[in-house]
């Protein structure tokens, strides 16, 4: 896989569609590392938000006030058999406000139910008990998540990258290089 | 309440720590501060920073004011304290989770049989403390999932009061909160809240 898109000058995900489903308080490099990396690989990425299209999503650095963000789709507009993978960033503000969207939380639902990759990242998976799709999985996270997560039914273990099925779940920004090789593995496929 | 306000000072001599570090909602901790110590409560800002280190405050998503933490919560007993009151801000119960003095803290209240409140995302570390199991209670909404599959009994009221534990949803229900965490003082002393106390 990775020998692929080397070949194919990091273009490997061309016609590739990918959503970022996200809102205020996103930790911003966990949004701007994968969205540029994929990119880079050739993929096409959407902000989406239970927010409006063209209103501005606030991006925190930890508790600091980072950049703001235009939203490209409200997801009730988003069609989850319009994308080939869904991405979730963290910043505990964000999922914690989706999680109180329920076209959000259908969005979600939906990648899983169609089978499609779902990536999450640091608080990101928090929306994951919300659609069901973390029962019996074996999934990562930021650490604060992992009793709810196991409480919800998954195995939750501790390492930079957790791929189970098409669920791909990683810790924290470090992580996040593992995190866009593990999304590209599963969208090149 | 009126009794409240007749005694004037019904929570003298009583003792409240308020747990919180940053990303604290600050209304959450400024108000129930203020309502206790009106009524002669003396109350203390514990964290896992050090004492005169500051806490940041917000409102929502915006940084605030800054607090002085007056206790490390590692140097700090409950067997000291008559109650606990847990504010929240998202980001700081978040953070709290991975404390293991604080969550010891908290459970200690629980093992003590004392007040624990808890408002907003205040309820989250419950969870941590094994304080949510079997225990009727509410929260911001986010957390109802993780309550419910902690095994809490959750349900949608501005304040919830089983056993010794108060839970508020948020800062509108700050005055049903303060209410009932007074009230729950004044009974740890087993102080008749009636007039002829």
């Amino acid at each position: 896989m990775q020998q692929n898109s080397q070949q194919q000058g990091g273009r490997a995900l061309q016609g590739k569609r990918v959503a970022i489903l996200m809102t205020d308080g996103v930790e911003q490099v966990e949004y701007t590392g994968p969205r540029s990396f994929l990119e880079e690989q050739g993929a096409q990425v959407t902000l989406v938000s239970p927010k409006q299209s063209g209103d501005e999503i606030q991006g925190f650095n930890h508790m600091d006030l980072g950049d703001k963000f235009k939203v490209e789709m409200n997801v009730r507009d988003a069609r989850p058999a319009d994308f080939d993978a869904l991405v979730l960033p963290g910043g505990v503000a964000n999922p914690d406000q989706l999680r109180l969207s329920t076209e959000a939380i259908t969005f979600i639902r939906e990648f899983g139910r169609e089978n499609k990759p779902i990536a999450a990242i640091c608080h990101g998976p928090w929306t994951l008990i919300d659609a069901d799709l973390v029962t019996g999985k074996r999934v990562t996270s930021w650490p604060t998540l992992q009793l709810d997560l196991q409480n919800a039914g998954a195995q939750w273990t501790d390492e930079q990258v957790v791929v189970d099925g098409k669920l791909v779940t990683s810790r924290k920004p470090d992580d996040i290089p593992a995190f866009n090789q593990a999304i590209l593995s599963e969208l090149a496929h | 309440m009126e009794q409240v306000e007749e005694a004037g000072k019904p929570l003298q001599g009583k003792r409240v720590a308020m747990l919180m570090t940053d990303g604290v909602e600050q209304i959450e901790y400024t108000s129930p501060r203020a309502y206790l110590e009106e009524r002669g409560a003396t109350v203390v800002l514990l964290s896992p920073k050090n004492a005169g280190e500051e806490v940041q405050g917000f409102n929502h998503l915006q940084p605030a004011d800054k607090f002085k933490v007056e206790m490390n919560v590692r140097d700090a007993n409950p067997a000291d304290f008559d109650g606990l009151v847990l504010p929240g801000g998202v980001a700081n119960p978040d953070q709290l989770r991975l404390s293991k003095e604080a969550i010891d803290f908290i459970r200690g209240f629980e093992v003590e049989e004392k007040l624990v409140g808890a408002i907003c995302h205040g309820p989250w570390t419950l969870i941590d403390a094994g304080i949510a199991t079997a225990k009727h209670l509410t929260s911001w909404p986010s957390l109802k999932r993780d309550l419910t599959n902690a095994g809490a009994e959750w349900t949608d009221e501005e304040v919830v009061v089983d056993a010794r534990l108060v839970t508020s949803r948020k800062p509108a229900d700050l005055p049903a909160f303060n209410d009932a965490l007074a009230k729950e003082l004044m009974v740890a002393e087993g102080t008749d809240p009636g007039p002829t106390s």
